[in-house]
This record gives structure tokens, sequence and C-alpha cells, in this order.
């Protein structure tokens, strides 16, 4: 029988192996530069905007922030399962919806709105595997859209099931009254609806890191994102991997869900309205890869809240008079994703079904 | 119909010959219509006043009829999945109320602006605007294409879903264009009657001149499938590098199909436009109506033209039934509590004893019977699903009653909500078990 | 010799399309065969089929003596077979470290003794921990001395050579009885061919049975023991790798343009 591991290792070149692990490698810092030159240039763009128009756009910043980390939330658990399974859910925005409400039920009948929150995440991972055995399991290898026709009718039956039960009126969670907290004078965020969100999506995207990078679960995950017949071939248990992948993108639903409606109030159509908002995320980031996700997150929530003041720029008289100019900030997203598609034209082949066409 | 299939089938049993999609589809639609007449009858209208309300179904159907064209041009002869048509649709009735209506200046009442007035009143005759609307949506339709038809199916259904609803964004916001959430309202009738029976008359003439318009497009797109064009279209679909080998420039292949469904999507924005004589930006234009139209096509066959009208006059039929029913449903359930209770209950057991037999004592009881009973895999999954469609009803069945008991309004109100829900249960279902669709006449499944 | 691989008379293809009708082999221990034959002649598609990613429609694997086929690829993993693809072979995103550890994943023991644990662990023998895998990882790497400075560069980063090298790294990770291997040389420069051919010799001498699909069929012979020619989804000559190279029938057919 063969026997690698009799051909001993010398202790130098262990050594110099465990070195040369542990050393930066050439991709790493390139990395590392380019991001550092994002960050400059949009703190020079936010410094440049904050002489422009006064430290108004700091606040809207911060707005951005809040907006951001949660749609970062939802992207990660949109994109873990999007590569993994191969199809556009559309569903998640209602999966958040599903969450956000079945927090509300739990809040409004004596438990505590954390403690609604918890067990609406756990409900929603058990959702999110039901979903898999019962109807897209069955989709398997039929291609990117049956499984986005089956996920518009989950979304419809979770957005008018939710209608039908709780009405279409708008509902607030009991959240405490209290002041916002003044970062510095004329900005200032909620400690519950600023920094709480922050916090609590600070939090999921780190547990995330750690899953994908650090756990032999996470790591078979993106291995199966990247490449799921040799991932079957390698002996991972795709199945599982699946499963944890529904786990994750639904119970991530819930928790965007909670904060979103944590954000503003509670409607039947909060997450459908926001869907596109993070499928933008998670188009600009790269299908399937949860880092790419995190950085389209923030692009789009900081370009969608920080265009506000641009837009009452364009609703003076004397510029063009614009109508009800932030109405149109939810637009914005959209347009960096028609720029991102035209430019992924030139990357992607014509029939690009390679990864997970088929 | 069937004889093409017939041919070179050997070894499965003979085809019955017997056209049974096309029978079930006439009988489903006539039993719509005959429910609406009932449901019209038992409310004491007037002849002509069902013969209205049945041209008001028919024109409607007729639109979406045109809608679902449009999408089986786009899906399935080429394969290229829409999930923006609401937005083609809006755009193309935008387009022909401007063109169409008369000039409707702001209102101002004492200092409040009531009507914020929108672009045109141009007063250009019907076929103007119909030709129009049609251009518009067409030129849309490739302009969306252009970055998006390279890219993968679900590319295109994000890029098309996010272009319907910032159009969506548009209408309600821009108020100098389109009138604002109020929308645009005076949109003339293709003839104007004055005599008192002028909506029979009105419904006569839309029912008139969209089936004609179907017609017409159902022969043009009949004919383009068989022709050189269509059949590249479908080499397309079945497998583009295939085609891009043979030297066919695929790219403008979809854009012309692309553009050509866009096309059709804004005549059938044009006609509801003419029909209701009023737009605004609500729910006609919502994402349900792409939905609805998805159902529509998948229920009659992807593929399939004659089948996505058929799907068309189907589902929105459920849609005009349940209207027609909304009123008479609720107090029908409230009378008939007691009894539906008793058989929920009823049911529940039986299911509940089935179920625990079927698990358990059965193999115990007689081990060789269940081998016998449910031998093929097909069978056991009959059982299973059909154990499962019995505890969804009965689930159902007791949220109805109970929402009867405590909230006897809601069932009435809640009726749009439950025939959305239907529709998200019926893509499901037709998408796993019949996706190529009711009347199979396509053998094909699509991908 | 004991034979450690056996197909006999598979019959498989894709869906409705039949490719293989009717395809023996076999492979006896440290042995390395060379599949050879024209384009779309099934030389894939039988490893395929052999590593369970087919389901044939008649015939048998055999391995050692256990009818394996149909048997899932994890669970053939879990036994000491090994498959590297001809594309595709790594995840591009995973470091090579991690591509490498993906290797040994069916050996892993869960540090969580969950309930859907337990049964994967029942069918094997030697379960290692993670850092059991990591040293198995670097003793590994050490037969692929370029890669050791590029161990936490993303693979996708890697040049084609370089990525073939991890993708059979990979698959020695677990130390398989076979491995089966399609096409190591497609889209690599002749002297790199060289360096990875040189490689899965080694592969073989420590003892590693070889099954390898090659269009390259003049140094494919060259190196392996045995060969088969495949013509259409059948057998249609096969001897020592000396003997096809030297034949005249099988150099009309399929070595006069190569090479």
């Amino acid at each position: 029988m063969a026997q690698v591991s009799g051909s001993l290792p010398s202790p130098t070149s262990r050594g110099s192996t465990r070195w040369a692990a542990l050393r930066p490698t050439r991709q790493f810092r390139r990395r590392l530069f380019q991001a550092s030159i994002v960050t400059v240039l949009f703190l020079a763009f936010v410094g440049g905007l904050t002489v422009l128009f006064g430290t108004i756009i700091l606040q809207y910043a911060v707005g951005g922030l809040v907006v951001s980390s949660i749609v970062i939330v939802a992207a990660i658990g949109l994109t873990v399962l999007y590569g993994i399974r191969g199809f556009a859910n559309f569903a998640y925005g209602d999966l958040m919806t599903l969450g956000a409400y079945l927090a509300l039920l739990l809040s409004l009948n004596g438990l505590s709105l954390i403690w609604g929150a918890i067990v609406s995440f756990l409900v929603l991972a058990v959702v999110g595997v039901l979903l898999e055995v019962v109807i897209f399991a069955r989709l398997e290898g039929r291609g990117p859209v049956p499984p986005i026709v089956a996920s518009v009718g989950v979304g419809l039956i979770i957005q008018n099931g939710v209608r039908a039960v709780a009405g279409t009126q708008e509902w607030l969670y009991p959240v405490p009254a209290s002041q916002d907290i003044v970062l510095i004078p004329g900005v200032g965020l909620h400690p519950v609806r600023g920094f709480l969100t922050l916090g609590v999506g600070l939090t999921l995207v780190f547990s995330a890191h750690v899953l994908l990078k650090y756990t032999n679960l996470g790591k078979a995950m993106r291995a199966t994102a990247d490449n799921l017949e040799l991932a079957k071939a390698t002996g991972i248990d795709t199945k599982r991997v699946t499963y944890a992948a529904w786990v994750v993108s639904c119970s991530f639903a819930s928790t965007a869900g909670v904060l979103l409606g944590l954000g503003t109030a509670l409607n039947p159509t909060m997450g459908f309205d926001i869907i596109l908002l993070i499928f933008a995320a998670v188009i600009v980031g790269g299908i399937g890869s949860p880092y790419g996700a995190m950085l389209g997150g923030l692009l789009v929530g900081l370009s969608q809240e920080m265009s506000v003041p641009f837009l009452l720029w364009l609703e003076r008289p004397d510029v063009i008079g614009l109508q009800f100019g932030t109405a149109y900030k939810v637009a914005i997203p959209f347009i960096i994703l028609f720029v991102v598609l035209g430019e992924r034209r030139r990357s992607e082949t014509p029939t690009g079904e390679a990864n997970g066409g088929r | 119909m069937t004889g093409g299939a017939s041919t070179h089938v050997s070894k499965q049993a003979p085809v019955p010959t017997v056209p049974w999609g096309g029978i079930v589809a006439f009988l489903a639609i006539a039993g719509i219509v005959g429910a609406g007449v009932i449901a019209g009858l038992l409310a004491g209208a007037s002849t002509q006043g069902i013969l209205t309300n049945l041209g008001f179904y028919a024109s409607i159907a007729i639109i979406f009829a045109v809608l679902a064209l449009g999408f089986n041009l786009q899906w399935g002869y080429t394969g290229l999945f829409n999930a923006g048509i609401a937005g083609f649709y809006l755009i193309g009735a935008y387009v022909a109320a401007i063109a169409i209506t008369a000039p409707s200046p702001p209102i101002v009442v004492g200092g409040i602006p009531v009507y914020p007035g929108h672009l045109g009143g141009y007063s250009l005759p019907l076929a103007a605007g119909i030709i129009l609307a049609m251009f518009a949506s067409g030129a849309t339709a490739a302009i969306i294409a252009l970055p998006a038809l390279r890219l993968r199916a679900d590319y295109l259904a994000i890029a098309t879903l996010a272009f319907a609803s910032i159009l969506q964004i548009f209408a309600n916001n821009l108020q100098s264009v389109t009138g604002g959430a109020i929308g645009i309202t005076g949109i003339p009738k293709p003839i104007a009657f004055t005599t008192a029976d002028a909506p029979f008359l009105n419904a006569l003439t839309i029912v008139g001149i969209g089936s004609a318009i179907l017609l017409l497009f159902i022969l043009l797109l009949q004919f383009m499938a068989e022709s050189p064009w269509g059949r590249v279209l479908r080499a397309i679909r079945e497998d583009e590098e295939a085609t891009m080998a043979l030297g066919k420039n695929t790219f403008n292949y979809k854009l012309q199909a692309f553009a050509l469904g866009g096309a059709l999507m804004g005549l059938a924005g044009a006609l509801f436009a003419v029909t209701l004589g009023y737009i605004s930006p609500s729910s006609s234009f919502a994402p349900s109506v792409t939905f609805s139209v998805w159902v529509m096509v998948i229920v009659g066959g992807s593929g399939n033209n004659r089948g996505a009208i058929f799907g068309a006059f189907l589902i929105y039929g459920f849609e005009w039934l349940s209207v027609q029913l909304k009123d008479y449903i609720p107090s029908a359930l409230a009378e008939g509590l007691p009894g539906i209770r008793s058989l929920l209950i009823a049911t529940g057991v039986a299911a509940a004893v089935l179920l625990v037999f079927v698990l358990f004592v059965g193999r115990f009881i007689w081990p060789s019977a269940r081998s016998r009973i449910l031998t093929t895999v097909r069978e056991r999954a009959w059982a299973r699903s059909a154990i499962v469609a019995a505890f969804v009803l009965y689930g159902l069945g007791w949220v109805f009653v109970f929402l009867q008991q405590y909230a006897p309004r809601a069932i009435g109100d809640t009726i749009f909500y439950l025939r959305l829900m239907f529709i998200g249960v019926l893509l499901i279902i037709l998408i796993i078990y019949r996706p190529e669709g009711v009347l199979r006449e396509h053998k094909r499944v699509l991908r | 010799m004991k034979l450690l691989l056996q197909a006999q008379n598979l019959r498989s293809g894709y869906g409705e399309m039949e490719i293989l009708h009717g395809v023996s082999m076999t492979l006896e221990e440290g042995e390395m065969v060379a599949l050879i034959g024209p384009n779309g002649a099934g030389k894939s598609t039988l490893i395929k089929t052999m590593f369970g990613l087919l389901r044939p429609t008649e015939g048998r694997v055999l391995f050692r003596d256990t009818d394996i086929t149909g048997f899932h690829p994890r669970d053939l993993v879990i036994m000491g077979l090994g498959y590297v693809p001809q594309t595709n072979n790594t995840f591009p995103t995973l470091t090579v470290l991690e591509n490498l550890e993906m290797g040994a994943i069916t050996r892993r023991i869960s540090p969580i003794p969950l309930p859907w644990n337990r049964g994967s662990q029942k069918r094997t023998q030697a379960r290692m921990t993670d850092a059991q895998i990591r040293k198995r990882a670097t003793e590994t790497i050490e037969l692929f001395p370029n890669l050791q400075p590029k161990l936490r560069e993303a693979a996708g980063s890697l040049s084609g050579g370089e990525q073939q090298m991890v993708a059979l790294a990979k698959s020695m990770m677990l130390d398989p009885d076979v491995l089966l291997i399609d096409e190591p040389s497609a889209g690599l420069a002749p002297k790199l061919v060289d360096n990875v051919f040189s490689k899965i010799v080694e592969i073989n001498k420590q003892g590693t049975g070889i099954v390898m699909v090659e269009q390259n069929a003049k140094k494919a012979l060259a190196i392996a023991h045995r060969g088969y020619v495949l013509e259409t989804g059948r057998n249609r000559f096969e001897g020592t790798g000396d003997w096809l190279l030297h034949n005249t029938d099988v150099g009309k057919l399929y070595l006069g343009g190569q090479g």
C-alpha cells in the first residue's frame, strides 16, 4: 500500500512551509491595496460632499450604513443559496417578511422582541429545509427558470398569507422610545434602530465569515458553490451542504426582516419591496460570493441613502424642480445593477450557463 | 392533433386520440362563464347587465391573452425569461393613454392641487395610439435586453423585474407626465355612444376590436413560428451554442423575439387603457400581473399559442369569478357553517386514521398487504400526495371556519389575496408536476 | 497480482444517448492503465460510469470483490477511489490548502456529535481530526514542491499546470487505491504535460493504481503498463503499452497524427 507519509519532511522545509503559509499572499496584498484605495476615495467623496452640503451628509452616510447592514445580512443569505442551489430565490424578500411577522406575532404574545427574533430565526431555518425538501429538490437539474417560478409561487403564498392573516395595515415593533445618540453635532443614531441594527448586522456578518472560512461545513459550502459536480466527485455530502445553505439563507432572512421592520414598520410587501435591492447587492458582488455580497450591500445601501441630498437638490425649483425627488432613491441601486450587468456581459460567455445552469 | 406523436411510438401504450386537453379547456371556460351568469342572475341583474359583465370578462381576458402571447414568444419559443411583463404593459398603457386623450390641465381647487395633469392630450386616433404603444414597448424591450440578453436566464429575470419596478416608481412620482397616483382619466372609447345602453355597446366594441386583434396576432405568430425565423428561435431555446455554430447570429434573433414580445405587451397595455377608460399605477401594473401571465402560459403549455390564450381565459376567469362571488361566498359559508364544521371534523379524523393506518398499523396487521397495495413508486407517491392534500384542505377549511366565526367580513375582504395565494400554489404545482402544461400538445419539457 | 478494479460489459451514456455499448476493462494492483481512442469513443464516459457519476444501463463495476455499480461517488471516495476530472478540477475560490482539505472531507470527524454525523462514521475505518487533515495536507504537498509557496492562494489564480497539480494533490489526500484521471494533459503546454506525467508516474510508483484517459496516446502509452483502445463505445484493442505503441493497426488509426 502506498505510504506517502513515509517520505519524511525535514525540519527546515517544514519550517519554511509554515512560514510561507503565514506570509500574506500576493493576492491578499493586492486586495488590501485595492480596498484601501476604494476606502480613501470613498472618504474623500464623503468629505467633499460634507463640504458642499454640510454635516447633514454624514447623517445620511450613517443612515446608509444602517441600511447597508440590513442589506448585507440579506444579501449574504441570498447569495449563499444562489451559489449552492444555482437559482435566484425570488421568495427571499417574502421570507424576510415572514420572519419579521413571526417575531411580531411572538412579541405581541408576551415574548420579548429579542426572543421573538431568535425563535423566528430558528423557525425560518426549518422553513428553509422544508422548502428544499417539499419543492426545490424536485426541480434540481431543470435549469434556472423553474426554481425561479416556484420561488415566486412561494413568495406569493407567503405575502398574501401574511395579508390575509395580519391585514394590510402597518405594524410597529414595541421599541422603547428614546432619543438619538448624538455622535457629533448634527449627526445622531437611534440606540435601537441604529446601533442595535448595526451591531446585529456586524455580528451576523462576522459569524458568516467564521462559518465560511474556519469550519469544514463552510468550506464545503464554498466548494459546492464553486463547482457542484466536483464537490460531488470529491465526496462532499452535497445534500447536507444544500440543507445548510437553506438554513443559513432563511435564518439570515428572518433576522434581516426583523431589522428591516425595526427600522421602519412592518407591512406585507416590506420584503418584496427590498428584494431587488438585495439582488443588486448580490449581483454587484458576484453571485455566490458572500464577501462580494458584503461589498455589494455596502455599496448599494450607501448609494441609496446618500443619493437623498442630491435628489433634494434636484427637487429645488431653480434646478429642475423634480417632484417627489426622494422617491427615486430606490431607483439608484437599479441603475448600479444595470451598469454592473452591462459590465458583466463582457466577462461572461453568451450562454454562460456553466455555473449552475442546467 | 396527436397524429404526430403516434408515428414512432412503439413501446408505449397507444395514445388516445380524444383531445382531452381541448375538452377540459372548453368545459373549464364554459363553467366559468356559466357560474358568472348564475351569479348575475342570483343578484338580479338584467340580461344586458350580465352580457356587459361577460363582455368585460372577455375583453380583459383578451388583454391577458395578448400579454400571454407576448410572453410565450419570449419564453415559450425563445427561452428568454421575462419577469417584467407588468413594466412593458405599463408603458403601452401610458403611451396609448397620453396619445389618445384630450388635453387635461392640472386642477387646483382653492389653492390645493387636486390633479396634477399629465403629459400629452394629443387626441390621436386609437390606431395611432396602439401603434405608438407597441413601438414604445418594443423599443424599451430592446434597450433592456441589450445588456441582459447575453447573460443567464436569471440575470434577465432580475433585470426585467427591476425595470418594471422602476417604471412603477416613475409612474407614481413623475406627476407632470403620468398624472401621479391618480393616473390618467377620460381615455376616450373607440366609438362614443350616447344612448342609455352605452356600457353594453362599449363592451361590445371593445370585445370586437380585441378579438380581431387577437385573431390577427395569433395567425401572425403561428405563421412566424412555422417560418424559418420561428425555427431558429426554437433552436436557440433548445441549444444556443449549436445554433450559433450553424452560423446564426443568435443575439439578433433573441433581440427581435424579445422586442416583438415587448411590443405585444405594449399592445395589451393600450387595449387595457381603452377598455377601462382610466389608468393608475396601482394594482393594474403590480408584479402580480407578471406572475399571473406566467401561470397562464404554464397552464397552457409554453411554446403553445392556443394554450396561452386558453390559460389567459381560464386564469383571468378565476379572478373575475372571485369578484363575482365575493359577496356570495361569505354568506353561503355563514349559513353552512355547522355543516362544514362537522364535515371538516369527519375529514380530519378520517385522514388521521388513514395516515396512522398506512404508517404504523397496516404493516403489523397485514405485512404483505402494504406491499401489495402500494407496490410502485408512483402509487406510493400518489398515496403520500393524497394524504398531504387531505391535511392541507383540512387545515385550510378550519382557517375559513375560524375566519368566518371571528371576523365575519374577513373572507370577503381576503378573497383577492386568497386568489393570489392560489396562483402561487398553482405556479409551484404546475412547475413541479406539469411543466409541459395542461393542454399537452407539445411534448417538450421546458427548461 | 490481484484485480483491483473491473468494468464488465458496461453500457452507459447521457440520458437517452448511449455512448458505451458494452465495454470491459480491468486494473490490477499497482498498475497504470491508459484509455485511448479517438474523440467520442467513450473514454471519459467509461471512467465517469466507473466512478458513479453516470449510471450504467447494463454491466457491472467491481472494486476488489465488491460490486460498486451505481454507488454514489462519496461512498467510492470513502472506499478508496479517487477521480480527477478533465477541466474545472479545483475549487477556484478556495485556497490550495482548503482544496486539499476538501480532498479529505469524507474522513473528517465532526466535532459535534449530531445524529446525522453518526451514520457516516460507521462506514469508514480511519477518521481524521482537523489537525490530522492539515498534517496530511502538508505531507501531500511535499510531492508537489512548486505548490508549497502558494498554499494560501486561491486555486483559481494559479496557472493551468499548477491547478492540475492541485487537483492531483487533492485526490491524493486520502491515499486512494485507485485513481481515475481524465485527460491530465488537457490544455497544457507540452513541457508542463511531461511534468504532470512524471507526477502521475511517481504517484503510481507509490502503489496507487491509475486509470488514465488521454488524448496524447503516445505519451500515455509510454508511461502506462497496459492500454485499452476504445472506438465508438466498444473495446478495440488491448495490450501492454509497448505492444500498443508498436502495433501498426493502432498506429495507423490513432497515433499517426499525434505528437
